[in-house]
């Protein structure tokens, strides 16, 4: 992590107030949403679980996780927050959660 | 196997969208998220493709909820001037997207126009299109984000290739 970026991780961690970096998720099959305040560690399916919990939704065969843009985040879910932007280049931190869908 | 084509009900689909669309919103207005309502039916959608080399397209998707919630909305990508779609001549209003495996977007299907092919838009069941159990619009679990965020994950990289031409 640079310099640059470290300061900015610290200052998003300080104005959440709870300790973490804020993270939502939408469940767009129930339209529920939840912000989920995330340590340095925390990777992306253990937080995505947490959302499952707060969200009192059950996780189901199929469902996915993409950003808000559609990008598909599923390669990913071992990365902390961090390392998604700086080794998948995705800073966004709102996320949906998708159920199973066919087509193409 | 096809799935069943859902049944038209235009009261319940203004109930039912109207209901979803304020949990969606939170309290917020539709413009807040970009979104416009021409009609207490029908809800615009404007999409950014990815950006390339610096650039990305804006597309104008149009859902309409004459058959929500039993089946999904209907979903089109719409010349933005005049809000409906023609074909051939609207054609570059329309993503070209290729090898998204839950998704595809075609300009003239069968001859019978444009279809997002995806199990979360009406046309969808409307063309009998073959669907695995899993995938099936589920009445009352699903919503229009639902759509929404399906059509999204086509317009992503590597499967967005530019505006269609034919």
């Amino acid at each position: 992590m640079n310099e640059e970026n470290a300061g900015t991780l610290e200052k998003q961690i300080d104005k959440t107030g709870h300790g973490g970096q804020a993270v939502t998720f939408e469940h767009v099959n129930s339209l529920k949403e939840v912000t989920i305040h995330a340590q340095k560690n925390e990777t992306l399916n253990e937080l995505w679980n947490k959302a499952y919990s707060e969200l009192e939704e059950p996780r189901r065969d199929g469902d996915r996780l993409q950003t808000d843009a559609g990008k598909d985040v599923m390669p990913y879910l071992a990365l902390t927050l961090h390392q998604l932007r700086e080794e998948a280049g995705i800073k966004t931190h709102k996320f949906e959660i998708v159920g199973p869908t066919g087509g193409a | 196997m096809p799935a069943p084509v859902p049944v038209q009900d235009v009261h319940a689909g203004r109930e039912a969208f109207a209901s979803d669309l304020q949990d969606a919103l939170k309290g917020a207005s539709p413009a807040t998220r970009g979104w416009a309502m021409p009609n207490d039916l029908t809800l615009l959608v404007p999409l950014f493709s990815p950006s390339v080399n610096g650039n990305s397209d804006a597309y104008l998707l149009r859902l309409f909820f004459d058959h929500y919630s039993n089946g999904p909305p209907s979903a089109l990508f719409v010349n933005p001037l005049t809000m409906s779609y023609s074909f051939p001549d609207d054609v570059m209003w329309v993503p070209l997207i290729e090898g998204h495996p839950a998704i595809h977007f075609h300009t003239n299907y069968s001859n019978g126009g444009q279809l997002i092919c995806s199990s979360t838009t009406l046309e969808f069941y409307k063309v009998n299109h073959n669907v695995e159990e899993q995938n099936i619009w589920r009445p009352g679990e699903m919503s229009f984000m639902s759509t929404i965020s399906a059509i999204k994950a086509g317009l992503t990289l590597p499967y967005y290739k530019g505006r269609s031409t034919k």
